[in-house]
């Protein structure tokens, strides 16, 4: 595999921020890094409101990125693009278009020199693949919400995109059809390779669909807290990965990674005292928190400028 | 939180207070000559005698024995099955004193190898604790685990997890390290945020965690964490020395965990160590030389200090000075 | 099959929004009953039982109020009256129709007249009979009913007079029998002065009120002559409709005057090649003047006849042409302030400032320009042109008609600017997000994605636009004279006739009963682009 694919996606020091009237701007993105590689599916977990979702609209290119850079197949990315196909939690179907007529749209965009019969062909094929065949000629309305999502994946794939960007696209599905689009988009990228970021907070989903698992501390200044490399193989049985011990273990790390996180936010405790302890531990002051790494902005930048690299001080 | 996470229970006092077999065994420093091949320096044995022994008047030539290998390898290395590597006759005596794992770390200086680190570390009952070597993983910002050895049936589970797990630059303790170059004390693992492994991972056991960036020359090499549990520290005392803000030639105490010595504690406090002339004590000395020191002698402890050391029964100490380009950014002090 | 039928009708009822058929459609299938007949008792049958009490609190009222012009019309005399417009209205068509008819048929439909006409002269006869039957009827009744009263009256006349005689002697011998310086006396004769004034004034009063009586019984309407009449009148008005069309389909027939003129121009034409030389100019020009009078001949159609029914047509034409006028300038106008807030900050101030502008202000300002533009309407290309086309042409769009219809225009555009600005502005971002990940081009995103988005939106806004025009229409046409219901309104009203008073009652009923229909219209289109969640779906 070339260092290409292996970086295809890279998100490099990635920042979102808001500006406050009120002072300093609130950056609820803050030194996000990811490297994806080719035809892999990361999934992103985290409590919600920690930003995730604001990630995955920065690298769609729909909320403009404060900094950094995202960089997916060699090229950067400047605002929104059929490159990366979004599918987002609500269906986003254009309600005056049947699902044909949806997944037409983007086919037409994406294939502007094809003839009128392989763009049928395409279109068909797609709803196909996402179990639609007797429903290409459906309103939404007419359809559940499921297979409404299924429309909004179609849509996605048809594009050939380089990316595919789920964003909690199973939240508001009941756990039956949820668990039965897992397993279709699973058989999708299967066949068609495509490399995916998938947001959610479900955590069995979680470590079901990825081969890495990104889990997110918490905003603000949200960023990647630890990366879980799933090593099952693919293609995966629901069955085989939930009977495999492993499968548990993964869980449980993730679970207790988001209850660490829940447990202490930043700015929930108190500065940490400077003084000497009975039990035996030292903490001199403003040095790097132990306990809120997050929360010590300025320890942080103290700890950096007194000992960060070529900015010596001592000789 | 400072309290209620350090707020070690009575009966884990006691524990402590007796328990004096740190996963710690033995450290050797070895040199690097004119001819290319590494002869001991100094080493520190306690009891191990058989270990001192087998390392008298070897010389190990690159790729060699411990140190030669990670001489040959040029980066840190972690070995947890010394027979197939160790020189001739070490392993044994190794494995004589229940030392079944080391790490060999070299010492950069102007680029090139001056000297390599031996750390050997205890296996078998009780122990319970893990020394890690984190490098650069599959992402081009992630730390992912490479050598490790995980001591004792207590961190089964975690060492498994842990294969798995990467850091990016920021994130977990090694994340950390590697973001800031600075060596990081973690006094209690599983009550802190910054060491996001933890009892989800099987890691229950563990209470003090550091991490030490493997420097070689600006270029952060890896992160070594060293991880203590209850029952088996690393070390008695863990400490990291820094350059004051006010007099860069003096070291004051940055951060310490003391463990069951709360006495040893309070006489640290305080205390600061000149690097002027050839350096005092122990962290003066290895800040004023670049390079990691190891002593017996407990004056090197600071006088102020020396009878609590007695007292605790301390016997060894070891400092691993961090240089980034030839400048010492902190000294880290292991006591057992 | 069945269940096929019902799910289409109910969603026929649902896309028409005619709510109220809903229950009728299921307790059809027995979905239900006591459900259904609860929803139709309350959508069905309470207005039906509105209806009736207005009706009859109509005819109550309409009875106690009396104008000039006659009393107010009640349910009855309007019906009747919209029948009578309705009649007359077919009568002209059919002269209409017999002036252009030709040939057999032309024949068939003359014998047909003629043999009605033959029957009528019978029953005019009969009718005329009966009308004087009828009031020598009428004069007996009358006569009956009137000398009772004249008896009274003339006894009470003759009491009174000797009543009056008996006590002026009386009271004269009273007074000579008092004694001067008795005051009692003089007071008790004074009292006995005024009591018998008071009874005879008392008498006066009773003939008064026999009086009246006997005015009521004359002034009182005899039933059957009343009908008597109608049918003499409406035989009168046959024969004479009848004898119209016998001209019509005789010698005012086009083909029956255009064959009269090829004869003679045969006939010329004879004269002219045997007329000897200095007659020939005559002959010549003979010939010459009967071929222009067979051009203009089949070119001449029949006067319109400025009927109720074709002036609703028209206003329904005037507003549908300024109903398009404007919404061909609010739909793109609109759009480009619901896409740009710059525009929309443009045209805020002009939006604000004509919207509250009156038609009738408006209407002097678009007369003055279209008749400025127009010119004569004889010599306008533009106006020539229209009265050319097929379906148009027979309304002779005139420079009135079209400026009622930019009036309608200018006020009825600013709803459907509005709210297109607002669908457009108003569009969800999950759907310009699509847009925007599809990179979709302006035209791409505004046919695909702006448009369909905000076509529910455009739509209820284009639905007042022609409930507002359709209210300014008439009062536009009323002041601008132009052919159409504000002129037949205006034309009644200067006519002043009690059967005009009913006219204008009629007129009410047409104009709502149109607007409702147009409304009706809107909503199905309304519906028709509406989906799910969008704001105008009802």
């Amino acid at each position: 595999m070339s260092n290409n694919d292996s970086r295809y996606v890279e998100i490099v020091n990635l920042v979102k921020a808001y500006p406050n009237p009120l002072g300093d701007a609130i950056k609820v993105v803050d030194g996000y890094n990811l490297t994806i590689k080719k035809g892999d599916l990361v999934t992103v977990i985290g409590h919600s409101g920690c930003g995730k979702s604001t990630v995955l609209m920065m690298l769609a290119g729909l909320n403009p990125i404060t900094s950094g850079d995202v960089v997916v197949d060699g090229r950067v990315v400047d605002g929104p693009g059929p490159d990366r196909a979004v599918v987002f939690q609500a269906p986003c179907l254009l309600p005056w278009l049947t699902s044909y007529g949806n997944v037409m749209l983007g086919v037409k965009r994406c294939y502007p020199h094809a003839s009128k019969k392989d763009r049928d062909d395409i279109v068909k094929y797609y709803l196909n693949l996402v179990g639609l065949a007797d429903s290409m000629h459906k309103y939404p309305r007419e359809m559940s919400g499921g297979m409404q999502q299924r429309v909004g994946i179609a849509r996605a794939i048809a594009l050939k995109p380089k990316m595919l960007l789920l964003d909690e696209p199973f939240g508001r599905l009941d756990s039956l059809t949820r668990m039965d689009l897992q397993d279709t988009i699973l058989d999708i990228l299967d066949k068609e390779k495509i490399t995916t970021m998938l947001i959610t907070h479900d955590v069995d989903e979680a470590v079901y669909m990825a081969d890495r698992i990104c889990m997110m501390t918490n905003g603000p200044e949200a960023r990647v807290g630890q990366v879980l490399n799933v090593p099952f193989e693919r293609p995966r049985t629901r069955a085989d990965v939930t009977s495999d011990d492993l499968f548990f273990d993964l869980r449980a790390s993730l679970i207790s990674f988001l209850e660490k996180n829940e447990k202490t936010r930043p700015g929930d405790q108190p500065a940490p005292a400077a003084q000497p302890l009975d039990q035996g531990v030292y903490e001199a002051p403003s040095l790097l928190d132990t306990h809120a790494p997050r929360g010590g902005g300025a320890d942080l930048v103290l700890a950096g400028s007194t000992s960060g690299p070529g900015q010596g001080t001592l000789n | 939180m400072f309290s209620d996470s350090h707020l070690l229970s009575p009966t884990t006092m006691t524990d402590l207070a007796t328990a004096t077999s740190t996963l710690l065994g033995a450290a050797e420093l070895w040199r690097l000559d004119t001819d290319g091949s590494l002869s001991l320096d100094t080493g520190l044995y306690g009891s191990h005698h058989a270990l001192r022994d087998s390392a008298a008047d070897l010389r190990l030539a690159s790729g060699q024995g411990l140190a030669g290998s990670a001489l040959a390898a040029g980066r840190p290395r972690l070995f947890d099955d010394l027979a197939s590597v160790a020189a001739p006759g070490r392993a044994q005596a190794a494995a004589h004193n229940g030392l079944s794992a080391a790490a060999a770390l070299p010492r950069f200086h102007g680029g090139k190898i001056t000297s390599v680190l031996v750390l050997f570390f205890r296996g078998g009952g009780d122990a319970c604790g893990g020394a890690e070597i984190w490098s650069a993983g599959e992402g081009r910002f992630e730390l992912a685990l490479g050598e490790c050895y995980h001591a004792g049936a207590c961190l089964e589970r975690f060492a498994r997890i842990s294969k798995y797990v990467n850091f990016p630059q920021g994130a977990g303790l090694p994340g950390r390290v590697w973001e800031h170059n600075c060596p990081e004390l973690v006094p209690d693992v599983n009550a802190s945020k910054t060491f996001l492994r933890s009892s989800g991972d099987g890691g229950r056991e563990l209470s003090v965690g550091l991490g030490l960036p493997l420097m070689a020359g600006r270029n952060l090499q890896a992160v070594l964490l060293l991880l203590s549990s209850q029952t088996t520290p690393m070390a008695r005392v863990h400490e990291i020395w820094e350059p004051s803000a006010d007099d860069a030639t003096t070291l004051v105490r940055r951060h310490g965990v003391y463990g069951s010595m709360p006495d040893f504690g309070h006489a640290s406090d305080d205390l600061s160590f000149s690097t002027r002339n050839g350096g005092e004590g122990l962290p003066g000395r290895a800040a004023a030389t670049a390079e990691p020191l190891l002593t017996e002698n407990l004056d090197d402890l600071g006088i102020a200090r020396r009878d609590a050391a007695r007292n605790a029964g301390l016997t060894s100490g070891m400092a691993i000075p961090t240089v980034i380009t030839d400048t010492v950014r902190y000294v880290t002090v292991l006591l057992w | 099959m069945l269940d096929g039928l019902k799910t289409f009708l109910l969603k026929a009822v649902d896309l028409s929004a005619l709510t109220f058929l809903e229950p009728v459609v299921r307790l059809a299938w027995g979905e239900e009953p006591p459900v259904q007949m609860r929803r139709i008792g309350r959508n069905i049958v309470i207005p039906l039982i509105a209806i009736g009490a207005f009706l009859v609190a109509w005819t109550l009222i309409s009875d106690k109020i009396q104008t000039k012009a006659g009393k107010l019309p009640g349910p009855v005399a309007t019906y009747t009256q919209a029948s009578k417009i309705w009649l007359t209205h077919q009568q002209e068509e059919e002269k209409k129709a017999a002036y252009d008819l030709t040939g057999p048929g032309r024949e068939a439909r003359l014998a047909e007249v003629e043999t009605r006409l033959d029957d009528l002269v019978a029953l005019d006869e009969t009718a005329r009979q009966g009308v004087i039957d009828a009031k020598a009827a009428a004069a007996d009744a009358l006569a009956q009913a009137q000398a009772p009263i004249d008896a009274k009256i003339d006894a009470l006349k003759g009491q009174i007079k000797t009543a009056k005689a008996t006590r002026k002697t009386e009271l004269k011998t009273a007074a000579a029998a008092l004694d001067a310086g008795n005051k009692d006396a003089y007071a008790t004769f004074l009292a006995s002065m005024q009591d018998g004034a008071q009874a005879i004034e008392a008498d006066e009063d009773k003939l008064d009120v026999l009086k009246a009586q006997y005015k009521a019984v004359t002034d009182a309407t005899h039933d059957p002559l009343v009908e008597a009449q109608k049918e003499a009148t409406r035989v009168a008005e046959e024969i004479q409709h009848l004898t119209a069309m016998k001209d019509l389909l005789g010698g005012r027939n086009r083909g029956e005057k255009l064959a009269g003129l090829e004869t003679k121009l045969e006939a010329a034409t004879a004269a002219f090649y045997t007329a000897p030389g200095e007659k020939a100019y005559n002959a010549a020009n003979k010939i010459s003047m009967t071929k222009r009078s067979v051009t203009r001949t089949t070119q001449a159609n029949y006067p319109t006849p400025y009927t109720l029914p074709y002036q609703v047509l028209r206003s329904i034409m005037c507003v549908f042409v300024g109903f398009l006028i404007g919404t061909a300038v609010a739909v793109p106008v609109g759009v480009l302030c619901g896409l740009s807030p710059t525009i929309m900050a443009a045209m805020t101030p002009f939006i604000a400032l004509f919207k509250p502008v009156s038609p009738i202000v408006w209407l002097p300002i678009m007369l003055i320009i279209v008749t400025g533009l127009v010119g004569d309407p004889d010599n306008n290309a533009f106006i020539q042109f229209l009265w050319k086309l097929p379906f148009i042409g027979s309304y002779e769009v005139n420079p009135a008609f079209l400026a009622s219809a930019a009036v309608v225009a200018l006020c009825s555009l600013w709803a459907t600017l509005a709210n297109t600005a607002l669908g457009v502005a108003s569009i969800d971002q999950d759907h310009i997000n699509v847009a925007r990940v599809l990179k979709l081009g302006f035209w791409n995103r505004l046919f695909k994605i702006v448009l369909p988005s905000a076509l529910p939106l455009m739509f209820a806004g284009m639905r007042i636009s022609l409930g507002v025009g359709w209210m300014v229409l008439v009062a536009a046409e009323l002041l601008a004279s132009s052919e159409g219901i504000g002129k037949y309104v205006i034309d009644q009203f200067n006519n002043g006739s009690s059967e005009s008073f009913a006219s204008l009652i009629v007129v009410v009923f047409v104009v709502g009963i149109i607007g409702l229909l147009l409304d009706r219209i809107m909503i199905v289109f309304q519906r028709a682009v509406s989906f799910d969640g969008s704001v105008a779906s009802i």
